[in-house]
C-alpha cells in the first residue's frame, strides 16, 4: 500500500514538473491577445497613435506674426510656462522646453516617435502572427511602414538642416529606432540616412499596399507615392519628385471645387479622412488652433501673397473677431471651421505643385503655369479667376512657390520650404520679429532654422547630440 | 525531484549503516562505557519502540554494552536506567518516557498520540492498597486534559489522565498526596481524604512562559522554535482572542513587534468604508488598504505589490483577510526575515502571515463552544472636523463675491453650463445684492437667519446612529484515532455609524483529517464566508467632498423647522425653470431623500477548499500533495430609483434643453441599475517531500523539497440597464454608439455604461527546498531556496531563473555545558541569517499590452491601442535581508522575548522612470516601468513579556513590542535635478522618490508668515523671503520627518485574579510627524464650486493688519496668488506636528465562572466578558487634539476618530 501511494505521489509530482516551462507560457489578458491579426489591424485602426505630426514649425514660419505687445502676445507671455512653446518658436529660441518646467516634453518629438513607436511594434510583431495570410500581414507593414516614413521626414525636417546632397552625409539627422526596444543608443544618424530609410520604408512598402482605403487615416499606395514625391522634392531632386507625382496623380487626381463654397463646415467640404485631395491624413498636434491665445494670425507677407478674392482667404481664414475681440487682423480658420485638425499630410495640390515646379525649374515655364492653373481654377470663384502666366522660368518659379504659399499657410510646409529654398539667393530673406520690445531676426544662415532637441530628452539619453 | 528523494534515502541510509555499526560490540568491549544517549538509540532500533525525555537528560551518563544484553525490554531499561538515576514510564505502546529520579516533570513531546482511553497505571513498586481514587482533570476553560501527569507524592508512583482528562488511582492512603503537573501549567497538589471522585482543574502559566506556540510555520513545514533560525513571530489563538473584533487585522495591533496595524476607520472592521469592491485591472491588494494600513518591517517596494503574503493552511490567499473567522484560527505566524520567508520567493519581500486554523484534537470527545458578543459605540465628535461655523461661512461666500471670486456668471441661468456654476446660498444671495436684485435689508435678513444655523446637530439626527457589532460563533470539535474534526459557524453583524450601511458575514469552516491505511493522512479544509454588504448610507465624508461641489455647509439644514426635508439646486433654478417638465426631472438634491431612495447591495460568496495528503515513506521521509482552490462570486448591484439623485441628473444630462416631450434616453418608468460581477478561481497544486529525523540524538534534520503550480484568474463584467423595472426585470435599449446622444449643453455625446468585461489569467510555477539541520540541540543551520516562474516575466528566460535563497544559523547558548550552572538563565539563542527575498507587480507585462477602443473616433472603426511597451528584461524585485536575532528566556521563564535587527537592500526594485519617447512614444506617458530601482531599510524588533505574578490565584504578565523601522532612497536616478517646478514651487507633497530620502519623507515650505496683502511669504534656502508665486527650488524645502512614525509598537497587560482576568492593550508610535489639515482649497475661479469648510477659513486675513495676527492666507489677489499663497500655508513647516501618541486601544474583564458551578449546568466553561475599545489617546505630542491617524481634511477624511465602544461576551463550552 505504501509503495502504491508512494507512486501516486511521484506521478503527481512528476506531474507538477512536466510540462512546467509550458504552464507559464501563457498571456494574461491585457484586452487583446498578441500574435492575432486581429490586433495589428485595430493598432493600425488608431488614428491618434499614427496621425499626429508636427507642430512647431508653423510658428517658425513666415506666414504668421503678432503685433508687438498685442493683446494675443501679452495673454501669451502671462500664460506662463503653458504657453511659452509659442512665443519661443515664434521668436526663434534655441530652447522652446525647459527641462524642469511643467512643459518639458517636446510633443513634436513625443507625437512623432509616437507613431514610430506603434509603427515599429507592428512591423517586428506582425511576421509572428499566425491567423492570417502573408498577404495580409504584408499589408499590415505596408501601412506601418508608410507612417514610419512620414514621420521620420517629419522629424528630420524639424530637428536637422535641410537636405543638401554635398552635407547630408554628414549633416546630423534624427536618431533611427526601426524596431521595439527600450535600450538602443539613439546616437542620431545621417540626414542622408534618414531619407534613405524613408525612401527605403516607402518603396519597400510600395507593393503591398491596397490601391484605395476607404479612409485617409490608412496608407494607400498614392499615400507613399506622394510621400515619395514630397521626400524627393525636399532632396532637390525634382525629376524624381515629379515622377512619383505623376504615380500619385494616376491613383489620386481628383480637387475640390471652391469656386461655388461660400462658408465651409463638415456639411459643405470634405472632412480630413474622407477629403479627395488628402493622400495621407497627418494633423499637427493640438487640435485646431483657431482659440485665444493660440490662434494663427497671418502675416502681412502672406496676406500679400494670397490677396482677397482668393477662395482660399475667403473660406479658410477668418476676421479676428471671430477669434477675439480685442484681436486685430486676420486669422487662419480652416480648422476650426471644419471641426477638426488640419491636413500636414500629402496632398493631390501639392502633386500639382511639384510638377508645376519641375517645369519651372527645368525652364518649362508654359508647363509650369498650366499645372499652377489645374489648382487655381479650383481656388477662385468663376468670377474672379485669372489664369497665371510666367514670363520666364524664374518667373514661372517664383508663382510656383508664392502657390505654395497661398495653397499650404499654417500647415507645415511653409516652414519647410523656407528651410530648402534658403540656399537659393532668389529666394534668401531676413525675418524679422519684435517680441515684447525685442527684436529677433532670422538670417538664411541662422541656426534657429534647425529646432533644437529638447533639453529633457537629451538630458535621458546624453548620447543624442545636441544642435547648435 | 526524484532525484531529490533518492538522494535523501542515500543520505539517511549513510546514517543508518554507521548506527548498526555500532552495536557490533566484542566481549573486551562489553564493559566500556557508552554513552547513554547512544544506548537508548539502539535499544529504540532493536524494540522498535521511542522514548521521551527532556533535553540533555541523557547528557553525559553511560552505560555499557553489557547493561544492553538483556531479553525483555523492562529488563534492559532497567539496567541502562536505574543505575544512572532514571526511571522510564509507560506511555502507550512502544513508548516510553525517561524523567529523572527526583523529577516531576513530564516530557509530553513523542508520546504517541495513540494512546489507551484509560491510563495504564506505571507502577514501579506497589504499595499496600486502602482505596481507589477516580477523578477528571480540567483546564481553567473546564475542558478536559488528557496526559496530565499524577504523582504520588514522595513516592515514584505515578499516572497519567486519559484522553478525556479522566484517571483512576488505585491503593493510595489517607496520607498520601496527589500532584498534578502538566507542562505549561501550574502544578496542583491534592491531599487525598477519602476515595471516591475528584476534579482537579490546572491553570495555564502565561504567555510568556511555557504556552507561547513552540512549534512555528512558515505554511510548507512545521519547526520546533528553537531549532529555526529565522525571525518568526507567533500570536496563539490565546493572543487572538484577547480582542473582539470580527476582523483578525485588528487583533494583530500591538501584539507583534515588526507589524505595523494602523487602524483607520474606528466604527468598523469588515465593511470597509472605502469600499468593498474588488478591482480587476489593479497591480495590487485592492480592498480594505486604506481602512487599515499594514505592513511588515515596513516598505519595501515602490511600485510592487505592498502587502504581505497571507498563507493558510498552507495555501497562498488571494481573499480579503476579512473573510476568515478569528474564533476559527488556531495561530499565527509571521514571517520576518529572509530565512523565515523566503521560502515563498516573489511574493516574500513584504512578509508572510501564516495562518493555521484550529483542528480537532486526535483524542477528544466531542466539544462544543458557543460565544457571542455584542457592542456598541456611540456617535462620532463631528466637532473634531474642526469647520467653520455658519456666520463664517457666510462672511467667506461674501469676501468670495466681494473679491471677485465668484461673479454674476454664477447666478447666470442662460444656459447649462453657466448654471452648472451655482453656488451656494449666501453666495447667491450676495450676487444678488451685488447686482441689486435684492435689497441689503433683505440680504442681511437672511444672511442674519443663516448664520444661527448650525446642522450639525441634524447631521448626527438623520444620517448617522450609534455603531454596533454582533458576532456569534459555534465550533465543535473532535476526533478519535482515526480521524478528527473541527467544525464551526459563525455569524457577524456590524453597522457604521451612517444610517443604512449593515455589512453581515456568515462563515462556515469545516476541517477534517483522516487517517487512511493506518499511515496516511488526508486532511481537508472547507470553509465558506458569504458577505452581504448594504452601502446605502451617507458617510460624513460625501457630505464634504473633497473635490466636485456639493459640499454641506454648516448652515445648509437637512429638515426645516417644520420637519420637511430640505432640497438643494445644484444647477442653478433660474435655468431649471425654463425647462419642460415633462422631459426633465427634478434637478434638487435632497439629502433625507438621497438616503431613503439609495439601494446599493453586494453579496460576495467565498468558498475555499484545501485537500492534503501526507504519506510517510520511508523512516522520516514523507511525501505530500496538497491541492487548494478558492472561488469567489460577488454581484455588486446599485439600483438607483428614478427618485435618486443620480437617476434624475443623468437622465436630465442626456436630454438636449430644446426637449419637451420626453427624456433623451427614452425612459419613461424605471431607473438605473449598475451591475458589478466578479468572479475569482485561484488553484494551487503542490507536490512536496519531508524528512524530519532525529539521528542518535545529536542529528536533527528537517528538510523539504517541492514543487507547485498556481493560476489565479479573475473576470469581472460591468453594465448598466437603463429604464429598469425591477418588478418586470424590463429595462429600456440604449445606445453606446459615440455621440449617439444631445446632452443638456446641446451637443452630441455618448452614454456611459456600455457592458464590459474583462478576465485576467495569471500562472506560477515554483520549486522551493528549505533544510534545517540542529546538532546536539545547540547548533542549527538552515538553507533555503526557490525558484519562481511567472508568466508575466521576462520572455527571456535568463530573467526568471534567478533563485531566491536564504542561510541562517542559530546558537542555543542555554545549551552549552558551561551554561548549566548559570540557573536563571533557561533558554538563550543568538541567530543570524542572511537571504532574498522577491516581490512582483503582477500590473506589468514582458510583452505589448494592447488594449481595445471601443471605435476610433475619426473613422468609427475599431481600433486598439498599446498600453504598456513590450518590455523583454522585466523580472522581479530582490530584497536582501540580513538579520540578527537574539531570543532569551529568564529567571524560570518570567522573562522572555527576542531581539532582531535587520537591515534590507532592495535591488531591481519597478519603478517608472522617464524614458526617451524616441522609443515608446507616448505609451506610458514617456515613462517606463524597469527593475531599476534600488532602497535600503533597517530596522529592530524587540518583544519582552514579563510575569510579574504568578500563582494559583494571581498572576500578572506584561508583554511590550517595539519596532523601529526606515528607509532610504539610495538610487541616483531619483535625483532633485529634474523635479518639476511645480511641484517644488505649489505641491511638494507630490515630490516623488529622491535619493538620500525616504519612502514617507514629509517636504514643507518654510513659512514666513503674510505680506500686507494677507499672501503667504516663504523662506528660500539663502532665508529670503518671498511672494507666493516666486518659484521655488528643491533646496528652498525643507524636510520635515517622517510621515511613517519610525517607532511603534504596543504595551499589554494581563492580570488574573482568581476568576477574574483584565487585560489592557496600549499601543504607541513615536518620531513622525503630519500635516496639519488646513483649509483645502478656496474658490478663485467662478467655475470651481468646491467649498472647503476647514475652520481656518474663520482665521483668514481679511483686512490690512491682519498679517501680524495670523498666517492663514486671504483672498486678497488675483486667482493664481490666492491658490498658489494657500498651497504654500497649507504645506508650510507651520502646519507640521509631532504624530507621537499613546493610545489605549482597549480594555476588558472577563469573568470565568468556577469549575464546579459550571459542570452543574453540564457545562465545562463558562465565561463573560465586557470591555472598552478605542478609549481614545492617553498622551499626544500634538498641542492641536488632533488623533494623527486621523488628520485628512474636513473635506474627503477617510474616517473620524472612532468613539469609545461597548462590548459584553459570552463563552460557553460543553
Amino acid at each position: 500500500m505504501r509503495n502504491r501511494l508512494f507512486a501516486v505521489i511521484s506521478c503527481l509530482a512528476t506531474l507538477a514538473l512536466g510540462g512546467c516551462s509550458k504552464y507559464v507560457d501563457i498571456k494574461t489578458q491585457g484586452s487583446l491577445v498578441p500574435g492575432q491579426y486581429q490586433n495589428y489591424r485595430y493598432l493600425l485602426n488608431n488614428t491618434s497613435s499614427f496621425e499626429n505630426g508636427a507642430y512647431v514649425g508653423d510658428l517658425a514660419a513666415d506666414d504668421i506674426q503678432l503685433p508687438d505687445s498685442s493683446t494675443q502676445m501679452l495673454a501669451l507671455n502671462n500664460g506662463g510656462d503653458y504657453y511659452a512653446y509659442w512665443l519661443r518658436s515664434y521668436s526663434w529660441q534655441p530652447q522652446i522646453y525647459t527641462p524642469t518646467g511643467l512643459y518639458y516634453q517636446d510633443y513634436n518629438w513625443y507625437n512623432l516617435y509616437n507613431s514610430i513607436t506603434y509603427a515599429n511594434v507592428v512591423i517586428t510583431e506582425v511576421p509572428n502572427v499566425t491567423d492570417a495570410t502573408n498577404d495580409l500581414k504584408s499589408e499590415l507593414i505596408a501601412e506601418a511602414l508608410v507612417h514610419r516614413a512620414d514621420a521620420y521626414m517629419q522629424l528630420v525636417n524639424t530637428y536637422a538642416k535641410p537636405y543638401i546632397a554635398a552635407t547630408a552625409a554628414t549633416d546630423l539627422g534624427v536618431p533611427l529606432v526601426l524596431k521595439e526596444t527600450t535600450t538602443q543608443p539613439l546616437v542620431r544618424a545621417s540626414v542622408q540616412d534618414v531619407y534613405n530609410q524613408v525612401i527605403s520604408d516607402l518603396t519597400t512598402a510600395l507593393p503591398n499596399l491596397p490601391v484605395t482605403q476607404i479612409f485617409n487615416t490608412l496608407p494607400s499606395k498614392p499615400s507613399a507615392f506622394g510621400e515619395l514625391a514630397r521626400v524627393y522634392l525636399y532632396m532637390n531632386r525634382y525629376d524624381s519628385a515629379a515622377k512619383y507625382a505623376d504615380s500619385t496623380l494616376y491613383y489620386r487626381s481628383v480637387l475640390n471645387d471652391l469656386s461655388t463654397l461660400t462658408t465651409i463646415s463638415s456639411t459643405t467640404y470634405p472632412i480630413r479622412s474622407k477629403d479627395p485631395e488628402v493622400l495621407i491624413s497627418k494633423i499637427a498636434y493640438g487640435g485646431i488652433t483657431a482659440y485665444t491665445p493660440y490662434a494663427f494670425r497671418l502675416s502681412d507677407t502672406l496676406l500679400s501673397v494670397l490677396g482677397t478674392k482668393d477662395q482660399r482667404y475667403n473660406l479658410f481664414t477668418t476676421a479676428a473677431a471671430t477669434i477675439s475681440s480685442t484681436y486685430t487682423g486676420r486669422y487662419f480658420y480652416k480648422d476650426r471651421a471644419m471641426g477638426e485638425g488640419r491636413n500636414i499630410g500629402p496632398s493631390v495640390p501639392e502633386m500639382l505643385l511639384i510638377k508645376a515646379e519641375y517645369y519651372a525649374r527645368t525652364g518649362d515655364a508654359a508647363n509650369a503655369m498650366v499645372w499652377v492653373n489645374k489648382l487655381r481654377i479650383k481656388r477662385f470663384k468663376t468670377a474672379d479667376y485669372v489664369a497665371l502666366t510666367a514670363t520666364d522660368a524664374n518667373d514661372a518659379l517664383l508663382k510656383v512657390i508664392q502657390e505654395r504659399e497661398r495653397e499650404f499657410f499654417c500647415r507645415l510646409l511653409r516652414w519647410w520650404d523656407m528651410r530648402r529654398l534658403k540656399s537659393e539667393t532668389r529666394f534668401q530673406q531676413t525675418i524679422t520679429r519684435k517680441v515684447l520690445g525685442v527684436t529677433y531676426t532670422l538670417d538664411p544662415n541662422n541656426n534657429r532654422y534647425v529646432f533644437r532637441i529638447s533639453d529633457y530628452n537629451i538630458k535621458l539619453n546624453p548620447e543624442i547630440q545636441q544642435n547648435p | 525531484m526524484l532525484r531529490l528523494s533518492i538522494f535523501i534515502i542515500a543520505v539517511q541510509s549513510v546514517f543508518c549503516t554507521t548506527g548498526f555499526a555500532q552495536q557490533k560490540t566484542t566481549p573486551q568491549q562489553k564493559e566500556a562505557p557508552i554513552p547513554l544517549s547512544k544506548a537508548i538509540e539502539l535499544i529504540e532500533k532493536r524494540f522498535n519502540t521511542r522514548f521521551a525525555f527532556e533535553h540533555n537528560l541523557l547528557e553525559g551518563k553511560t552505560t555499557t554494552a553489557a547493561a544492553l544484553e538483556g531479553k525483555t525490554l523492562p529488563e534492559i531499561l532497567k539496567n541502562v536506567l536505574y543505575p544512572n538515576n532514571l526511571l522510564f514510564l509507560y506511555v502507550s505502546e512502544n513508548a516510553y518516557s525517561i524523567v529523572a529520579r527526583d523529577s516531576r516533570f513530564f516530557q509530553q513531546g513523542g508520546a504517541s498520540p495513540a494512546a489507551p482511553s484509560l491510563a495504564e497505571d506505571v507502577v514501579i513498586k506497589q504499595l499496600a492498597a486502602t482505596h481507589t481514587l477516580r477523578g477528571i482533570v480540567i483546564d481553567e476553560k473546564g475542558a478536559a486534559m488528557p496526559f496530565v501527569s499524577i504523582w504520588v507524592k514522595g513516592t515514584r508512583r505515578g499516572s497519567q489522565t486519559g484522553e478525556r482528562g479522566d484517571f483512576t488511582m488505585p491503593n493510595l492512603t489517607t496520607k498520601d498526596t496527589l500532584v498534578f503537573t502538566y507542562l505549561g501549567y501550574n502544578t496542583e497538589s491534592v491531599a487525598v481524604n477519602m476515595g471516591g471522585t475528584l476534579t482537579v482543574q490546572l491553570y495555564a502559566t502565561n504567555k510568556g512562559t511555557l504556552d507561547e506556540v513552540t512549534v512555528v510555520s512558515n505554511g510548507l513545514q512545521q519547526l520546533p522554535k528553537e531549532r529555526a533560525t529565522g525571525s518568526f513571530a507567533t500570536m496563539s489563538s490565546k493572543d487572538i482572542a484577547k480582542t473582539s473584533s470580527p476582523n483578525i487585522v485588528q487583533r494583530m495591533e500591538g501584539q507583534v513587534p515588526g507589524v505595523k496595524i494602523n487602524v483607520l476607520s474606528g466604527d468598523r472592521s469588515f465593511v470597509y468604508s472605502s469600499g468593498n469592491q474588488l478591482g480587476i485591472n489593479s497591480g495590487t491588494h485592492t480592498v480594505g488598504n486604506n481602512d487599515y494600513g499594514m505592513s511588515i518591517r515596513g516598505t519595501s517596494t515602490l511600485l510592487g505589490e505592498s502587502f504581505p503574503l497571507v498563507v493558510v493552511d498552507g495555501a497562498i490567499t488571494d481573499l480579503d483577510i476579512s473573510a476568515f473567522n478569528p474564533d476559527d484560527i488556531e495561530n499565527i505566524t509571521f514571517l520576518k526575515d529572509a530565512a523565515a520567508a523566503s521560502i515563498w520567493g516573489v511574493r516574500a519581500a513584504n512578509g508572510v502571515i501564516v495562518i493555521t486554523t484550529k483542528k480537532g484534537k486526535t483524542s477528544q470527545a466531542p466539544a462544543i463552544s458557543f460565544s457571542m458578543n455584542a457592542g456598541v459605540a456611540a456617535k462620532p465628535d463631528l466637532g473634531y472636523l474642526r469647520m467653520m461655523n455658519s456666520a463664517q461661512a457666510v462672511g467667506y461666500e461674501a469676501e468670495l463675491v466681494k473679491r471677485g471670486f465668484l461673479t454674476a456668471t454664477n447666478i447666470n441661468g442662460a444656459s447649462y453650463s453657466t448654471a452648472s456654476y451655482y453656488p451656494n446660498f449666501a453666495a447667491v444671495l450676495a450676487l444678488k445684492l451685488q447686482a441689486g436684485t435684492i435689497t441689503q435689508a433683505a440680504y442681511n435678513a437672511s444672511v442674519d437667519s443663516l448664520s444661527k444655523i448650525d446642522n450639525t446637530g441634524q447631521i448626527l439626527q438623520y444620517l448617522l446612529k450609534p455603531a454596533t457589532t454582533q458576532q456569534y460563533n459555534l465550533s465543535v470539535s473532535g476526533g478519535n484515532y482515526n480521524s478528527n474534526y473541527y467544525y464551526s459557524a459563525s455569524y457577524s453583524r456590524e453597522t457604521p455609524n451612517a444610517k443604512r450601511t449593515i455589512g453581515e458575514r456568515l462563515t462556515i469552516t469545516l476541517n477534517n483529517s483522516w487517517k487512511l491505511f493506518k499511515v496516511a493522512t488526508l486532511t481537508t479544509s472547507l470553509k465558506g464566508a458569504f458577505f452581504k454588504y448594504t452601502n446605502d448610507g451617507t458617510g460624513v465624508n460625501s457630505l464634504y467632498p473633497l473635490t466636485g461641489s456639493g459640499v454641506l455647509l454648516p448652515y445648509m439644514q437637512l429638515v426645516d423647522n417644520n420637519g420637511k426635508s430640505v432640497s438643494y439646486d445644484r444647477i442653478n433654478p433660474d435655468f431649471t425653470s425654463t425647462l419642460s417638465t415633462k422631459a426633465f426631472s427634478n434637478w434638487q438634491y435632497n439629502y433625507i431623500d438621497e438616503l431613503n431612495n439609495r439601494d446599493d447591495i453586494q453579496k460576495d460568496n467565498n468558498y475555499s477548499a484545501n485537500v492534503n495528503l501526507n504519506v510517510p515513506i520511508y523512516k522520516g521521509l514523507s511525501g505530500s500533495v496538497q491541492y487548494s482552490n478558492e472561488k469567489t462570486f460577488s454581484a455588486h448591484n446599485v439600483y438607483y430609483n428614478p427618485n435618486t439623485f443620480y437617476y434624475r441628473y443623468t437622465v436630465n444630462t442626456y436630454t438636449p434643453p430644446t426637449a419637451t416631450t420626453a427624456n433623451g434616453l427614452g425612459i419613461t418608468s424605471g431607473g438605473i441599475l449598475s451591475l458589478v460581477n466578479t468572479t475569482v478561481n485561484n488553484y494551487a497544486l503542490r507536490g512536496q517531500l519531508a524528512y524530519d529525523k532525529t539521528i542518535r540524538q545529536i542529528h536533527q534534520l528537517n528538510v523539504i523539497a517541492g514543487s507547485e503550480i498556481r493560476q489565479t484568474d479573475m473576470a469581472q463584467s460591468t453594465e448598466s440597464l437603463y429604464g429598469y423595472n425591477p418588478s418586470t426585470g424590463i429595462s429600456v435599449p440604449v445606445s453606446y454608439t459615440s455621440s449617439a446622444y444631445t446632452s443638456i449643453y446641446g451637443y452630441s455625446t455618448s452614454l456611459g455604461g456600455a457592458p464590459g468585461q474583462g478576465e485576467k489569467i495569471r500562472r506560477y510555477l515554483s520549486y522551493f527546498s528549505n533544510a534545517a539541520y540542529t546538532f546536539k540541540g545547540k547548533y542549527s543551520l538552515s538553507a533555503s531556496v526557490r525558484y519562481d516562474d511567472y508568466n508575466n516575466f521576462g520572455l527571456d528566460r535568463k530573467y526568471r531563473a534567478t533563485p531566491l535563497w536564504s542561510a541562517g544559523g542559530k546558537w542555543s547558548i542555554a545549551q552549552e555545558s558551561f551554561m548549566q550552572k548559570v540557573k536563571w538563565v533557561n533558554s538563550l539563542n543568538l541567530r543570524a541569517t542572511y537571504g532574498v527575498n522577491g516581490n512582483l507587480s503582477t500590473s506589468t507585462y514582458p510583452y505589448t499590452a494592447i488594449y481595445l477602443n471601443s471605435t476610433d473616433p475619426v473613422t468609427g472603426l475599431p481600433s486598439a491601442g498599446i498600453s504598456s511597451l513590450a518590455n523583454p528584461e522585466l523580472k522581479w524585485e530582490m530584497t536582501y535581508v540580513t538579520n540578527i536575532g537574539l531570543d532569551y528566556s529568564l529567571f524560570n521563564n518570567r522573562l522572555s522575548g527576542g531581539l532582531d535587527v535587520y537591515r534590507k537592500k532592495g535591488k531591481d526594485l519597478l519603478y517608472s522612470f522617464p524614458i526617451n519617447p524616441a522609443y515608446s512614444g507616448s505609451i506610458g506617458g514617456g515613462y517606463l516601468t524597469r527593475n531599476a530601482a534600488t532602497m535600503k531599510g533597517n530596522g529592530i524588533d524587540l518583544s519582552i513579556n514579563g510575569v510579574l505574578i504568578n500563582n494559583k490565584s494571581f498572576t500578572w504578565n506584561m508583554g511590550l513590542t517595539f519596532s523601529y523601522n526606515v528607509n532610504t532612497i539610495t538610487d541616483n536616478r531619483f535625483d532633485t535635478s529634474t523635479i518639476s517646478s511645480t511641484y517644488t514651487s505649489v505641491y511638494p507633497g507630490s515630490i516623488s522618490y529622491i535619493a538620500g530620502y525616504s519612502t514617507d519623507k514629509l517636504l514643507v515650505f518654510r513659512n514666513a508668515g503674510l505680506d500686507a496683502n494677507g499672501l503667504t511669504l516663504t523662506y528660500d534656502h539663502l532665508g529670503n523671503k518671498v511672494s507666493a508665486t516666486t518659484p521655488l527650488v528643491f533646496s528652498d524645502l525643507k524636510n520635515a520627518g517622517h510621515k511613517v512614525a519610525p517607532y511603534f509598537g504596543g504595551f499589554t497587560n494581563n492580570i488574573r485574579y482568581k476568576q477574574f482576568t483584565l487585560y489592557a492593550l496600549m499601543t504607541y508610535q513615536f518620531g513622525g510627524v503630519f500635516l496639519r489639515p488646513s483649509i483645502n482649497n478656496y474658490i478663485t475661479a467662478y467655475y470651481t464650486m468646491n467649498y472647503s469648510v476647514s475652520g481656518d477659513i474663520a482665521k483668514r486675513w481679511q483686512q490690512s493688519g491682519d498679517e501680524t495676527k495670523t498666517n492663514v492666507p486671504g483672498l486678497n489677489g488675483t486667482a493664481t496668488q490666492v491658490a498658489y499663497s494657500l498651497a504654500r500655508y497649507q504645506n508650510a513647516d507651520v502646519n507640521v506636528r509631532s504624530s507621537d501618541y499613546i493610545r489605549l486601544r482597549e480594555i476588558s474583564l472577563n469573568y470565568e465562572f468556577p469549575a464546579m458551578l459550571v459542570h452543574s449546568v453540564f457545562a465545562k466553561g463558562a465565561s463573560v466578558g465586557f470591555s472598552v475599545r478605542n478609549l481614545g489617546l492617553l498622551w499626544r505630542a500634538n498641542k492641536d487634539g488632533y488623533d494623527p491617524d486621523f488628520t485628512s481634511y474636513p473635506n474627503g477624511g477617510y474616517s473620524l476618530p472612532a468613539a469609545k465602544s461597548y462590548n459584553f461576551s459570552f463563552k460557553l463550552n460543553f
